[in-house]
């Protein structure tokens, strides 16, 4: 349980939601316009 | 651009809102977040600008208080959900009212699973919008509603219908309000009797899950509208520095295990505080309460045992031996960053499938739902979940 949560927090953090979500929105915004 | 993001809920239901409104504002955007005046000071406090929409979850949290807890799981469930949406019916024409207000100004809404009003919102004033939720509310085969089941071992169909009854509960239950509100203030055409859920497919509104796929992956049957983005962490203000008293606990023996149920009220914050307690020095650890809403109270502790009111998880949950918490959404991504082994008491709502999903991943021990919660079943949890640390 250590190990598999210590793997699947490096995971975690290591992705950046909320820059992939800025960039979708700037995305889509570009498209709609 | 200005966005108004409509977001409410809980502290742990828009906290992710407030990380996802500060990253749009350093790209650039004008952002307003409106929620619930209870988080107008929290709002403006990390930079971003606030509108109030009301105060839904005192209202609803003094009709979910269940007494008899040790029966019913609150909101989760077939019937929990009709009581859910009965309850939220009641709230609706104000919320309706209010974020129309606030949106005024908007030129793209971003409105989160309760805030539904933004999507008829960018319909009348004709901007683009985006529903952003935190737990997986789209119609798959691939698992269950978290708000109606924890059952992962449905089939496709029954996974699919629990979705389409949640869907089809809320707009069942709201379709009059809705529909007399778009009529009379937004001057827009009613919407059918089978709801706008299809309609949203057919205009391709996207759709923006504020989890990690390492933690539940993207469906196949998902389409290229729907986005599974990571989680939208908020970490502790810059400013912010650790009281003394915990400073010293934490350096003054072994790492504690987190004990918390943030928003999350109790029947009997009492017994529930000394139960834990009890836990902690049956499986022999120190521990870490945290107060939040009233899941805890703050007794007379041992040494061994520290209560605090509030603590950001980003600092706190790396330097614990393991959390215990409810499984909201928030505090459960919160565990899992944190790469420590989680136990989670679920009280209701989506709290139950993300309590399964840590189990399956094999990152936390078997959640013990608050109903069937006794010091044995806690303190083997936490002695289990310590054990494996080795």
């Amino acid at each position: 349980m250590k190990a598999n949560a210590r793997i699947l927090g490096k995971k975690i953090r290591s992705e950046n939601g909320v820059a992939k979500t800025v960039e979708i929105i700037n995305h889509k915004l570009k498209v709609s316009h | 651009m200005r966005i108004t993001i409509l977001a409410v809920g809980t502290r742990g239901d828009v906290q992710p809102y407030v990380a996802l409104g500060l990253g749009l504002q350093k790209a650039g955007y004008q952002v307003k977040l409106a929620s619930l005046d209870i988080f107008q000071e929290f709002i403006i406090s990390r930079g971003l600008n606030f509108a109030p929409v009301g105060s839904i979850p005192q209202k609803l949290s003094q009709k979910s208080q269940n007494k008899n807890h040790t029966k019913n799981l609150k909101f989760h469930g077939l019937f929990g959900r009709v009581i859910w949406w009965i309850v939220y019916r009641s709230i609706l024409e104000t919320f309706m009212a209010n974020s129309w207000n606030v949106c005024q100004d908007a030129e793209a809404i971003i409105y989160s699973r309760l805030a539904l009003p933004g999507y008829h919102i960018a319909e009348k004033l004709g901007i683009p919008c985006y529903a952003a939720y935190t737990n997986p509310l789209i119609p798959t085969c691939a698992f269950p509603n978290p708000l109606m089941t924890s059952d992962f071992n449905l089939n496709g169909s029954l996974n699919r219908l629990s979705h389409i009854y949640e869907e089809q509960l809320f707009w069942q239950f709201s379709r009059n309000k809705i529909n007399k509100w778009r009529q009379e203030t937004l001057n827009l055409p009613p919407l059918p009797i089978t709801g706008f859920y299809s309609r949203q497919e057919k205009q391709q509104i996207p759709i923006l899950h504020c989890y990690s796929e390492s933690v539940l992956p993207k469906p196949i049957d998902w389409s290229d509208r729907v986005e599974v983005t990571g989680y939208w962490f908020l970490d502790r203000p810059s400013n912010w520095q650790p009281p003394a008293e915990l400073i010293n606990f934490l350096e003054s023996g072994s790492p504690p295990v987190y004990i918390g149920f943030g928003s999350m009220k109790d029947t009997n914050p009492e017994a529930l505080t000394k139960l834990v307690v009890a836990a902690l020095a049956q499986s022999g650890q120190r521990g870490i309460l945290l107060t939040g809403w009233g899941g805890i109270s703050e007794l007379d502790v041992p040494e061994n045992v520290l209560v605090v009111n509030s603590v950001p998880h980003d600092w706190l949950f790396p330097q614990m031996a393991a959390v215990v918490h409810h499984g909201g959404a928030g505090t459960t991504s919160a565990g899992l960053r944190a790469g420590v082994p989680s136990i989670i008491i679920p009280f209701g709502v989506d709290q139950p499938f993300w309590g399964k999903r840590v189990f399956q991943l094999g990152v936390g021990a078997e959640p013990i739902p608050r109903k069937d919660l006794t010091v044995e079943k806690l303190a083997t949890a936490i002695k289990t979940g310590l054990l494996m640390r080795k």
